[in-house]
């Protein structure tokens, strides 16, 4: 598969760890192929419209997700984010600022993992989902309002995006989705995410697109159906129910 | 805390872990730093005192180990450390489909000490954990790495020079060689790039001496609790270690 000059970016019909770059892409209006791998149904879940596909690419460390730009041809959903952001000029305009993106979008990223290793959680899901939603979550949560607070800029380094807001509001986005609270006691956090899904660029891809992919596959316990952003009201929510079987965090076969 | 002058800070466990790839670079770099060691304490209760009582005086926005303090910067997260001293000390490659290249051999391989760690905290059931990392996924990433190595045909992962990804796969390559009982002759390339690395000049002594002396994990580990020597495998088992067995964290979360 070659690119006529133009990117490929590969991944499941799900939002999962290449949401991000997807956000990047739109907000810069850059041409890319967004192909999408679907999940058979239950019961076998079938992978095959990806694995018949996984040898052919040329890629080095066969993956999901992939970004084929021209000759380079890159696994690892934090890479391609970077090379992306490298590409778009949005890693920062000193060597301090790249550092930072770059530190925020690893831990971003372990808040992720972490949301991935509940709702793929078969047994006992919903007394991990409550300790993840109040204690780890809180925990993450109060970093970033505390760093937006003490940075005192619109976005995470700077009046302008860069890179790492890009990750942090959509994996913000999804532990919201998750959690049945108001997150009132973080208002940076809250104003932050408000703003982003008013971005110009972006409000039309976050109104449609976006928010009728589901945020997991199909086989997670949460978010394997599309969750409609709401504002939260202090009444629970109902959890969606779904199939149990637990999945990688990235595809690895 | 702040770095005398221009000195670095990179804070971590006393153990190899997550960190020793930056090490690795920082001494092959003969860049000065500070190699500020916190100890756990020990059993039964295995106490992280001595770096909880530091953690939140630090000034770091995500307080976690492994840290580095350069200036005014103050970092967590071991990969965006790494690649910070590669730009620092330009390792980070002469073109930008070698910086991403360099950025994807770096997670692939972080990805397989995470997959490592998984087996050496498991406090139930290790042998068969082992047995099925051994078996299964640690050969599909010696394949994948043995022939990238093939393939691209250099002497390091990218180039004839030194990249700060072969520091990171270097490293996480041989921890898993320590848990391992296998030979590995299905990879030969792998096996060539890790002698080779072995006798990189600006690195030997330190290989064969403090790092090796450093245990690859902490003491809650089933296995890579204390230091294990690298040696060259025979093709008979080795004797695994007895550790004792309460598990931990990825990266020091608390």
């Amino acid at each position: 598969m070659s690119s006529k000059g133009e990117l490929i970016l590969g991944y499941w019909d799900i939002r999962g760890f290449v949401e991000p770059s997807r956000l990047l892409l739109h907000y810069t209006k850059t041409p890319f192929q967004n192909k999408l791998y679907r999940i058979g149904d239950a019961p076998d879940y079938s992978r095959e419209e990806w694995l018949k596909e996984k040898s052919t690419l040329g890629l080095d460390f066969p993956n999901l997700p992939y970004l084929i730009d021209g000759d380079l041809k890159l696994s690892q959903s934090k890479a391609i984010l970077c090379h992306l952001g490298r590409k778009c000029n949005l890693m920062g305009k000193t060597e301090h600022e790249t550092s930072m993106i770059e530190q925020l979008i690893d831990q971003a990223d372990d808040l992720r993992r972490d949301l991935n290793n509940v709702c793929y959680r078969a047994i006992n899901f919903e007394a991990v989902k409550k300790t993840f939603c109040e204690t780890t979550l809180p925990t993450h949560l109060k970093m970033y309002d505390d760093f937006l607070t003490k940075h005192g800029k619109k976005w995470l380094l700077g009046d302008q995006l860069t890179a790492a807001d890009f990750q942090l509001f959509e994996y913000i986005d999804c532990c919201w989705l998750l959690s049945n609270d108001t997150w009132e006691e973080y208002p940076r956090v809250l104003k932050y995410m408000k703003e982003f899904r008013e971005v110009p660029e972006l409000k039309k891809y976050l109104d449609g697109e976006h928010e009728k992919r589901p945020i997991n596959g199909k086989t997670a316990k949460f978010g394997g159906a599309a969750v409609k952003h709401e504002e939260k009201k202090k009444e629970e929510k109902k959890p969606d129910t779904n199939e149990t079987e637990a999945a990688p965090i990235e595809e690895k076969k």
